[in-house]
């Protein structure tokens, strides 16, 4: 193997992770506030390609303002999913809703949501697979290794996210109201503050950084109304690698997941999702609880 | 003069169950009532009927003339109702401060905030210590006196302290004792509910006797201290 290959995979495997990592850090934030494990996540993260598809692909918007406005449309989308479905189902609940039934009912509320939002644009779009043409075409050389400027693009815009997202939630009122109502809601409550917004705003910001993620990988991938599925499994994973309710588990998490594809599919070729899949069973055999999450020891 | 609150026949169910039948109270300005009973009685449902974390079946509340039965959590906070909830909610994960300043959430005026926090670091100095540990590192009774902290940073007319003795040892009892003394001198009302029915009798002007979800007794504490009932019942003989 030369050192270009392996500059190269490297770099697939941290573009994939940081899109795993956003992917992951949504549905956290998601399932930490508003206790909902949302299947329908890919299928934000699938509109938000498509997104990018409408409007920087067919209306010619600058790249990046389509990947903050793919950002913002999903945040907006998420939040009336929330108050429209979710929010409705919790509504349904009384002191003896149990919470494996709370979880349950609301997952599947989710999974609901994922199939019509899939068959929904395929409806839309049909089956079509969509590019997006990559703005940022140029390959940057170092030493001898070439490397794709999107890609490194791709990282540095996860990084960014990471940071921001740190500030929100270590740095502000509301980052630290989010971080109070993960662990009691009841205690948020009686500070005087009504959660139900903060609740759907927890959605809400969950879903714009799964269309985020989607509008970010668009012009590397292709765009297809069943993009967001198995990426919602890998997801998922994640999540469980890295232990739910951590952000350094799930960065870690995303970055273990996008290695073991990279180098997965070089090596082994279509079978590297079983690769992931047993690399997770051998880490949760050892840490149950994840890498680094809330129920680890 | 109409009492600051006044609850009227509550009656709560959880599921089918009734766990109130009738309850009522009231709790005049600057006083110290409490609700003693055994484990099971309701005196937690009580209070999260009042403070609308539970919703009721019937009955009513009126905190200053103000009907509050039916009105979310979060707005009767806002109206001046503080509740400290059974077993030391705290927020383990944040830190100390950061749970206290989570109290004063509602007020905007950061100047008078900071000479509050300075006057409950006074009263605890252990908490100012602390402040940027995680809550979750306090020991029980240092939990249970931000908890009280947090409360205060609402600016409360009235606080509803629910067992804030359990688990604590004699000298933390004692002192919790003491900080609640003081919160009503300074012209804070509280309702303390207590299984250490023999603290809650000392420190309060009013009690009332819950058993199995009904009101059986009521009087002064003094009164209450002497009667036959209460004494077999609640002070051990
Ligand atoms: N969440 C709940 N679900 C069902 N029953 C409950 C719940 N909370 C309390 N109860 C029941 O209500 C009754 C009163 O409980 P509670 O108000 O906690 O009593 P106390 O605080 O006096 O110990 C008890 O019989 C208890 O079993
Ligand atoms: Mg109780």
């Amino acid at each position: 193997m030369t050192p270009g290959l392996l500059a190269q995979l490297f770099l697939n495997a941290l573009s994939l992770g940081s899109v795993y990592v956003l992917m992951v850090l949504g549905l956290d934030i998601i399932i930490r506030g508003t206790k909902i494990l949302n299947f329908a996540h890919g299928q934000f993260y699938m509109l938000g390609a498509y997104m990018l598809f409408l409007l920087f692909q067919i209306m010619h918007l600058d790249f990046a303002l389509s990947l903050v406005l793919a950002g913002l449309i999903l945040g907006l989308v998420g939040a009336i999913c929330y108050m429209s479905i979710f929010h409705v189902v919790r509504q349904r609940f009384t002191v003896t809703t149990t919470f494996s039934y709370r979880l349950l009912l609301s997952a599947m509320a989710s999974v609901g949501l994922m199939m019509i939002l899939q068959q929904g644009t395929l409806l839309l779009f049909g089956t079509e697979e969509r590019g997006v043409k990559t703005p940022f075409p140029q390959m940057i050389d170092i030493l001898d290794v070439r490397i794709s400027l999107m890609r490194v693009i791709v990282i540095l815009a996860a990084i960014v996210i990471c940071l921001l997202l740190y500030f929100l939630m270590y740095k502000t009122t509301l980052g630290k109201i989010l971080r109070a109502i993960s662990y009691d809601p009841e205690a948020v409550t009686l500070a005087g503050i009504n959660t139900r917004w903060i609740l759907v705003f927890c959605f809400a910001l969950g879903s714009a950084l799964a269309g985020f993620a989607g509008g970010i990988i668009a012009p590397l991938f292709s765009v297809t109304p069943d993009m967001g599925t198995d990426v919602i499994f890998l997801s998922l994973l994640v999540l469980l690698v890295g232990g739910i309710g951590s952000y350094k588990g799930t960065i870690l998490g995303g970055l273990l997941v996008g290695l073991a594809l990279s180098f997965g599919f070089q090596f082994l070729g279509g079978i590297a999702e079983l690769f992931v899949f047993l690399l997770v069973i051998a880490i949760l055999s050892f840490r149950p609880g994840g890498l680094l999450g809330e129920a680890a020891d | 003069m109409t009492p600051l609150l006044e609850v009227r026949n509550l009656t709560v169910y959880y599921g089918k169950t009734k766990v109130l039948t009738d309850v009522s109270l009231h709790v005049d300005e600057k006083e110290i009532v409490t609700i003693i009973g055994a484990n099971g009685a309701g005196k937690t449902t009580t209070l999260r009927a009042i403070s609308g974390l539970k919703s009721l079946s019937s009955g009513e509340a009126y905190f200053r003339n103000n009907k509050i039965t039916g009105l979310p959590a979060y707005k009767i906070v806002r109206l001046g109702i503080s509740h400290v909830p059974e077993g030391r909610k705290i927020l383990a994960p944040l830190s100390v401060m950061e749970n206290l300043e989570l109290g004063a959430y509602l007020w905007k005026d950061k100047k008078e905030i900071a000479g509050q926090l300075d006057a409950i670091f006074e009263h605890f100095p252990i908490l100012k210590e602390r402040r940027n540990q995680t809550a979750g590192s306090l020991s029980g009774g240092e939990q249970q006196m931000l908890a009280i902290g947090r409360a205060l940073l609402n600016r409360p007319k009235l606080i509803m302290m629910d067992e804030p003795s359990m688990g604590l040892s004699p000298i933390m009892v004692g002192e919790v004792g003491r900080t609640i003394k003081e919160i009503n001198r300074g012209g804070i009302s509280i309702i303390l509910v207590e299984q250490n029915a023999r603290m809650a009798l000392n420190l309060a002007d009013r009690a009332y006797v819950l058993e199995t979800g009904k009101c059986v007794l009521e009087g002064t504490a003094s009164e209450l201290h002497e009667d036959e009932r209460v004494k077999n019942a609640y002070l051990g003989g």
